[in-house]
């Protein structure tokens, strides 16, 4: 992630979308923008800045900037604090909005309108969409639009973000010109936002009385989710099963996919091999590139269905409700159920969790977040896994249908989420003491997730994802690459070449440090590489081994190799560091962002480390007392 | 308490009913009771009265109000976790938010007698 103050899309007015949490905002912005647009960071702050485009039906193209949800204009976090800038034209190297779309969520006026109010103060040009109208009609909330519009003294048009129709309603406004240049007293307007909330919640309630909305708007629907979902029993009962059932659908969807991408790669390979002239940029091109990249390309599957299980999650409402179980277990290791979100986007990747915790009031458990998401399993950490799962965990079923290989990664799982736990509770005894911590959680209402918006989501994913593929790793692998074949091996050599090369000789000074864990030469180079993207160490392993074997051996699959080399105990050494190793500079630079200093990406590497070895070492020696 | 009066109050006899239903009109017409929040029983109609934090956490008198905590607005308490009661879902206007059992002691409530959903 770049810090960026590029505008994508230069040309046109600024409009910004602007709202509460939970109204409905992205999925309208997905809804004008489609696919253009562009994700990146605000400047100098690590807030995900959405920018898109769009055109009006009168051909006008307009940048349509989607500001993070905000319940007033008092920021409590960093992402409020960017909207607030944003709309009061302080943030660096972003132009104040030439006009703000105010959405809000027609079944929730009473705490929506507030914000309204409060952004029409600044003196902006605004419009209201007064998104989920479908909704509130549902639920019997007439509301007035021309009414309200007269009330507010700003146009109003109401919006449904899961069909075209309201989109294609806002998009015809925008078009007057009016709009734009006739704001509620533009030259009048304070940048100050209001000092008490309850002057706007005066107001606001005036209005909805005038309009006849004041009744309560009943929430029954989820209000009976809620009744199991929140039950006692039956919702950690469902939370444990929704958990479980997302990581054995990670192994048995991802199969197929897999290996077609596998077998795509393979084909790569041979027609590269058979244009390409024998020699060093053969084996550059086959052995380095197309086997590194193919290697960690072929994962991408289950990142897919991870993300795509957390987002629909998050769009269902499902994922707040997740931490309000969860709660009370995060608070026996001094933490609140809002560190749920960001460790859960760190069984993705560390790096988004560690930027999602940016949430968290409380600057301690904001930073023991930080500190513990690299122990949540990413899905970096899953090639490592499946590989080494793969090649010495038999494939069969075990208490009547359950993969074992899936019990095991499940394990795994566990084993970083306990891990966490501990480390948590640890720093709950040295740092915690008379800390108060706020949860003030909203549960917003259920809805099904919609197919356009998990799309989009997914996509944006799988983008960072190649991007790291196609930057870094492939890097690190083509390095690799040369280091594992200069210098070549000297005349009348007996071992294999690497043995000979920079590659060789590095690995084997690190195997002395890692013997007693177990590791072999071989794992001691793949994870030097591997400190950039833990992924990296599968491809390090094929370059390695693909160099290293002679014979028949090189057309042989990594899988069976390994299997055939390696001892138990050295797998599960392998497996038992990849929990807690800090091999990832990239999770290691972030969380030098977010604490802005070296002081704790030190502390985080060192406290990682030594716990890798510790456990490494103590499962080695025990799996070989065991004879393993 | 109430609860528990006009539970036993059913079971026993229509006598003692008919005392309860006399409660709830002389709660209606007296000053009604107030409770904090996060003493209230579940599904009882409630409406803010104030919000008070507490001296270590000076800033949760706003936060609360940002998110709809102000005098005269409609509250209700859904759910408790169990085991332990903490957290808890709370209705606060048209919205429903998770509150620390910390948190909902600021809130200070007044029962909306009779009404119970």
């Amino acid at each position: 992630m770049n810090d960026s103050v590029i505008h994508f899309y230069a040309t046109g007015p600024l409009v910004a979308l602007v709202g509460n949490p939970n109204c409905g905002k992205t999925a309208l912005f997905n809804r004008l923008t489609g696919s253009h647009q562009k994700v990146a960071n605000y400047a100098g702050v690590t807030v995900e800045r959405k920018e898109g485009k769009l055109v009006t039906p009168s051909g006008k193209s307009l940048r349509l900037l989607d500001l993070p949800g905000a319940y007033s204009l008092h920021p409590r976090s960093p992402d409020e604090a960017v909207t607030v800038n944003v709309l009061q034209g302080r943030a660096a190297g972003e132009k104040r909005p030439d006009l703000v779309v105010c959405v809000v969520d027609a079944t929730n006026l009473r705490r929506h309108l507030r914000l309204v109010l409060a952004v029409k103060r600044l003196g902006l040009n605004c419009v209201l969409a007064l998104n989920m109208a479908d909704m509130a009609e549902q639920a019997g909330v007439k509301v007035d639009a021309e009414a309200l519009s007269r009330e507010l003294g700003i146009p109003v048009v109401r919006t449904v973000a899961i069909d075209g129709e309201g989109a294609d309603n806002l998009l015809a406004m925008l078009d007057d010109p009016v709009l734009w240049h006739h704001g509620p007293g533009a030259a009048a307007g304070t940048t100050e936002p209001e000092s008490d909330p309850r002057g706007d919640h005066e107001a606001v309630r005036g209005i909805l009385q005038r309009l006849g909305l004041d009744a309560a708007v009943p929430n029954t629907a989820s209000d009976e989710i809620d009744k199991v979902v929140l039950h006692p029993v039956a919702g950690p009962l469902l939370l444990t099963v929704v958990l479980f059932m997302v990581f054995q659908a990670v192994f048995a969807w991802a199969e197929a996919p897999m290996s077609w991408i596998e077998a795509a790669t393979s084909w790569l390979g041979q027609t590269a091999s058979g244009l390409l002239p024998d020699g060093w940029i053969r084996s550059l091109v086959v052995d380095g590139i197309i086997a590194g990249a193919g290697g960690v390309v072929v994962f991408l599957p289950q990142i897919i269905i991870l993300f795509f299980f957390i987002l629909v999650m998050e769009e269902s409402g499902y994922l707040p409700r997740a931490a309000f179980l969860l709660d009370r277990l995060m608070g026996s290791v001094g933490l609140s159920g809002r560190s749920f979100i960001p460790l859960l986007s760190s069984f993705a990747c560390a790096i988004p969790g560690i930027m999602a915790a940016r949430t968290i009031a409380n600057p301690r458990d904001r930073l023991v977040t930080i500190m513990i998401a690299p122990l949540m399993t990413c899905s970096a950490r899953l090639p490592v896994y499946a590989l080494m799962i793969g090649a010495f965990i038999p494939q069969r079923q075990v208490f009547g249908g359950l993969e074992l290989q899936g019990l095991v990664l499940f394990g795994l799982y566990i084993a970083g989420i306990v891990s966490a736990m501990a480390v948590a509770w640890v720093l709950k005894r040295f740092t915690a003491r008379g800390q108060v911590r706020t949860l003030m959680m909203e549960l917003p209402g259920y809805h099904w997730p919609r197919v356009r918006n998990i799309a989009i989501g997914l996509w944006q994913r799988v983008l960072v994802f190649m991007h790291r593929v196609g930057g870094i790793i492939l890097t690190l692998t083509v390095l690799l690459w040369f280091l594992a074949s200069f210098p070549g091996a000297p005349e009348g050599a007996t071992g294999p070449a690497i043995e000979y090369s920079l590659a060789g000789m590095f690995g084997h000074a690190l195997s002395v440090v890692f013997a007693p864990i177990g590791f072999n030469w071989q794992i001691s180079i793949a994870l030097v590489p591997g400190l950039a993207a833990r992924e990296v160490a599968v491809s390090a392993l094929g370059t390695v081994y693909a160099l290293s074997a002679t014979g028949d051996a090189t057309a042989q699959a990594l899988m069976p190799l390994i299997a055939k080399s390696w001892s138990l105990a050295t797998a599960l050494s392998l497996l038992v560091w990849y929990i807690f190793a800090p091999m990832c500079l990239a999770t290691l630079a972030s969380i030098k962002r977010e604490t802005g200093g070296w002081r704790m990406p030190l502390v985080a590497a060192g406290y990682l480390f030594t716990l890798a070895y510790v456990a490494s070492f103590l499962t080695y020696r025990i799996a070989l007392w065991f004879g393993a | 308490m109430r609860r528990i009066t006009a539970s036993c109050a059913s079971a026993l006899s229509p006598n003692l009913a008919r005392t309860e239903n006399a409660l709830n009109a002389i709660t209606h017409t007296m000053l009604p009771m107030e409770s904090s929040l996060d003493a209230l029983p579940l599904h009882q109609h409630a409406y803010v009265v104030r919000v008070k934090a507490p001296a270590g956490a000076p800033e949760w008198e706003l936060w609360l109000a940002e998110i709809g905590f102000i005098p005269g607005e409609r509250v209700t308490l859904m759910a408790r976790a169990r085991p332990g009661g903490d957290p808890l879902v709370v209705r606060i206007g048209d919205s429903t938010f998770a509150l620390r059992r910390a948190e909902a002691a600021c809130v200070q409530v007044a029962l909306d007698a009779g009404a119970k959903s």
